[in-house]
């Protein structure tokens, strides 16, 4: 058999209208987007993860532009070889001080240093217990590690806190890991950390809390929703979302990122992060400390859109971040709502099965600090009735 | 946009290499004054007549080493990881002034170079020296900067609040290294008291000289706002 049947199967067996396409897009005007298309007319982004509207800052794109003068391109090579440069180590130093960790290291992507948690933290022997929707990433390194996955209902804990005791019960020195996320992408809703960090400690289990869509937004000046609980294992966050730039990172303590730096091949067998990016990091950094009041902002005009959503009939999207998911119901309701709404200039994304459950497809709104007022009562009035009505 | 830097104490000009490009592709006029600690002369500054804001940027000791004149006739101030009084009143700064007496009788004998450097490591901790710019621990102290660094020493140590002709009036942006290890933290408390309607940053993972490459953007970004 051809080593090509295989993938010819499997992409027969997908629905021509489940296909994606990726499409390209250039920023345009105040928190716009365009496609590259011929004839595309500028959208206002209401679907990227650039929270705080950093990426085309012009102090992260000074900085940027800086390092790449002095650094060049890429690292070269890896941290352990000869890719490491002083920014590197001055992003880790100052995320470490700013996030009152430990050590931070730093990761070429989120899916990366995702995969690199997870195989620090458990083993073949270790039982993870795994909120239902983590990202794609942690259970891509559950299966790497080798360790055995149990999941609970999302948010749960009650549920966690059953299978804690039960595994305790089973195996009392058995190696504990749980995974979860400040802030889910596709829901917009978060755990009760505190006591999710109480749970886990109770119960002797590591905890990996994954801040990639919080950090930025969520926690005291944005610092995540992890920040102050030193019962967290480990964190991970990315640098491609609220803080502009690009790359990711793991924090935790001093042992864990010895351990990560002498044993996580997902650490020491990859190019080390473009410096332009370490640096733009940096400065997405330094942008949230020096307007420590934006995140809130963002927060109070998430809860305003969240009122007037409701208030114009639509469900409530649960949690209070910047995620605001409409579910809407059917597959082909929901992609005709997003081409209406793009169609009225408004770039939205349809989540679909299997990416969430059947009978909940959903528009995935995401707000930016720097959309321009009215932006609440555009979409109101593109949207329309719900459905239902 | 008119600007007047001035380094602090064992700084020396060419300290704001970074600063000056950036003001060049901005088309802003700056001008650099130098204390001569180390082999270049002192260099002294003014204003121009031509118009636009005037603006202020001052390392550590620096504000107190400008001419109140220049200070007084500035509309804007950045206060780069500085203070008004260095040595707390009472117990808290007597440790403090101890230690600025035994590097003022270093610099009077052979260990000048010596505690030179080792300021400079406390200064750049948590970043290595190797992140300075060239500076005045490059060469040998001649006579007359050893003399001024030990004059401005007393000075620093003598230092009660803000300089001269501060103007009080102007906005102020207040950067602070969150690992600062020269400025203590109550001389930093002083200051933002000095100054309750400036903008303060705490830049978190870096120390007294506030090694980062965000630093000049962002400071930068802070001064185009002020037009």
């Amino acid at each position: 058999m051809s080593w090509r049947a295989p993938l010819a199967d499997d992409l027969e067996q997908l629905p021509a209208d489940q296909r994606r396409q990726p499409r390209s897009w250039r920023p345009s005007g105040e928190a716009g987007l365009q496609s590259t298309a011929p004839g595309s007319p500028p959208l206002l982004d209401l679907a990227s993860n650039d929270y705080l509207g950093l990426a085309a800052h012009p102090a992260l794109v000074e900085t940027a532009s800086q390092a790449m003068q002095r650094e060049g391109v890429g690292a070269g090579a890896s941290r352990l070889v000869s890719g490491g440069r002083s920014v590197h180590e001055q992003l880790e130093t100052a995320l470490a001080a700013w996030l009152q960790r430990e050590r931070v290291l730093l990761f070429p992507s989120g899916f990366q240093a995702n995969l690199a948690a997870v195989q620090a933290l458990a083993d073949r022997h270790t039982l993870v217990l795994a909120d239902r929707l983590i990202h794609h990433s942690l259970l891509v390194g559950v299966r790497a590690s080798g360790a055995r996955l149990q999941r609970f209902a999302h948010n749960q804990l009650d549920a966690l806190e059953l299978r804690l005791q039960q595994a305790r019960r089973d195996q009392p020195q058995r190696r504990l890991l749980v995974i979860s996320e400040s802030l889910f992408s596709m829901e917009g809703t978060s755990p009760k950390v505190s006591e999710l960090g109480e749970l886990c400690h109770r119960h002797g289990a590591a905890l990996l809390l994954d801040e990639a869509h919080a950090l930025g937004v969520l926690g005291p000046g944005g610092r995540g929703l992890g920040h102050g609980h030193g019962s967290i294992a480990m964190v991970s966050g990315t640098f491609g979302k609220a803080f502009g730039s690009g790359g990711a990172f793991l924090a935790g303590n001093g042992l864990v990122g010895e351990w990560l730096l002498q044993s996580s091949g997902a650490f020491r067998y990859t190019t080390a992060l473009a410096p332009a990016l370490a640096a733009g990091a940096l400065a997405g950094l330094a942008q949230m400390q020096a307007n420590p009041t934006t995140s809130t902002a963002l927060l109070a005009r998430a809860k305003r859109w969240r009122d007037g959503l409701e208030a114009a009939g639509w469900p409530r999207p649960p949690g209070t971040g910047p995620i605001l998911p409409l579910v809407v119901g059917s597959d082909r309701a929901t992609l005709t709502l997003q081409q209406d709404l793009e169609a009225a200039g408004l770039l939205t994304v349809a989540i679909r099965p299997p990416t969430v459950p059947e009978g909940t497809a959903r528009l995935r709104l995401v707000l930016r600090h720097d959309l321009p007022e009215g932006s609440l009562e555009r979409l109101l009035a593109a949207l329309g009735a719900p459905p239902c009505n | 946009m008119q600007l007047i830097a001035m380094h602090g104490w064992a700084g020396d000009a060419r300290g704001w290499g970074p600063f000056q490009a950036a003001w060049e592709r901005r088309g802003w006029h700056g001008q650099c004054g130098d204390r001569g600690y180390g082999p270049r002369p002192p260099q002294t500054v003014a204003w121009l007549d031509s118009a636009g804001p005037r603006v202020v940027i001052a390392h550590s000791f620096g504000p107190h080493l400008l001419p109140s004149h220049v200070l007084k006739q500035a509309d804007a101030v950045v206060l780069l990881a500085s203070f008004g009084r260095f040595v707390p009143e009472g117990r808290s700064g007597r440790q403090l002034r101890h230690a600025l007496a035994a590097m003022a009788d270093q610099l009077r004998g052979p260990d000048a170079e010596t505690m030179l450097q080792a300021f400079l490591e406390r200064a750049a901790a948590p970043q290595s020296t190797s992140l300075l710019p060239p500076g005045i621990p490059t060469e040998p102290l001649g006579q007359s900067g050893r003399q001024r660094l030990g004059e401005d020493l007393e000075r620093l140590a003598n230092t009660a609040g803000l300089p001269a002709g501060f103007p009080t009036e102007a906005r102020v942006l207040i950067v602070e290294g969150g690992e600062d290890q020269i400025v203590v933290p109550e001389a930093r408390q002083l200051l933002r008291s000095a100054l309750p309607a400036a903008d303060t940053l705490v830049l978190a993972g870096v120390g007294h000289c506030l090694l980062s490459p965000a630093l000049e953007p962002l400071v930068c970004g802070w001064i185009e706002g002020l037009a």
